[in-house]
């Protein structure tokens, strides 16, 4: 009895770890795009003392993230609307925001992503908080992001402000 | 042998006082009371930690409350009525107070807020109004309208406008 029940004991655990194993090394469509977006708010973020050789490679890694076409319309706090076309323009403004900010960090919460029939495209919406690692204040904004699938991998190919409260 | 009989008595002390004199009874109490926390604050009462200055005095910046979630399951929200309002999730919410309801015509002149043309009375704003003005706005069938009781900032940078039903978390609970 007790043996038996050692063994069913030991299935269900190996059951567990086969499921969190498959999951974990193929994951399914809906968790990669969410593993994109989680990678994106790590390399957006960056701390004061960082190297240089860091800032190159977040640097060097951000357009990997989006494609070639990309379109960006979002409110920037006390700044107003700003749009940013292709990811040239992303590279340039994200130098520009690391450098009028001594660091930041930016984190995407409750991502709910919806992919169509073909599972070649998906929606993401999110709600991106920035915290200024220097100051207490944090800046919040829900946003809403088009993916799509380009060469076997998801890109970003837009992004808009959604406005939680409206006018 | 002698010198064991009061570390055993000392250990039986200590058990009861952790374990009680039925320990299963209070393993029992342990499992209901942590269900009972897990489904009050993950459903019902949500615990949230005020940021921010947009509705003080009522509610400063760093104090916790709770959002009920149950509030408005069985009646509609009221004016006057502090809300948490949804983001994509719970992660981060607003907190506001409503003072427009469906089916209102709201507005803003000088700083005083317009129900259908007649102005409305706010013992919550006690800080200086700065003289915001705000065009009609008809709220939809399940539209409010929600602001900060801290009217003494910038129009653009405190945060109001309109808000649907189902964005509502809940009401804070005091």
């Amino acid at each position: 009895m007790v043996k038996k029940s050692f063994y069913l004991v030991l299935l269900i655990v190996a059951g567990v770890l086969a499921y969190y194993g498959y999951q974990k090394f193929f994951p399914g469509e809906e968790k990669r795009v969410r593993l994109l977006l989680t990678d994106l708010a790590k390399v957006t973020s960056f701390s004061a003392n960082e190297s240089l050789l860091t800032r190159l490679a977040s640097a060097n890694k951000l357009p990997d993230f989006f494609s070639a076409d990309v379109e960006i319309n979002v409110q920037v706090p006390g700044e107003g609307s700003l749009a940013i076309q292709g990811r040239d323009e992303i590279v340039r403004i994200a130098g520009v925001y690391r450098s009028n900010f001594n660091a930041a960090h930016v984190e995407f919460l409750d991502i709910n992503v919806a992919l169509d029939a073909e599972k070649q495209s998906a929606t993401a919406e999110l709600t991106a908080k920035i915290t200024q690692v220097s100051q207490r204040d944090f800046g919040v904004q829900e946003l809403k992001i088009l993916l799509k699938k380009i060469n076997g991998g998801w890109r970003i190919t837009r992004v808009d402000t959604v406005r939680t409260l409206g006018s | 042998m002698a010198a064991d009989k009061p570390s055993a008595e000392l250990q039986s002390w200590w058990m009861r006082i952790v374990f009680g004199r039925r320990p299963r009874r209070t393993l029992v109490r342990l499992i209901v009371l942590v269900v009972a926390s897990v489904v009050i604050f993950g459903f019902v009462l949500i615990p949230i930690r005020i940021d921010g200055i947009s509705m003080e005095p009522t509610y400063r910046d760093g104090r916790v409350n709770f959002v009920n979630r149950l509030a408005y399951a069985w009646s509609k929200p009221k004016r006057g009525d502090v809300v948490a309002i949804k983001t994509t999730g719970m992660s981060i919410m607003f907190m506001k107070r409503i003072v427009g309801l469906p089916g209102e015509t709201i507005s803003m002149e000088k700083g005083i807020v317009l129900v259908n043309g007649g102005p409305l009375v706010e013992p919550y704003v006690v800080v200086k109004r700065e003289p915001w003005n705000e065009p009609p706005v008809r709220l939809g069938p399940d539209e409010y309208l929600v602001i900060g009781d801290n009217r003494a900032t910038d129009r653009v940078s405190h945060y109001h406008g309109t808000v649907n039903g189902r964005k509502l978390a809940g009401k804070v609970l005091w």
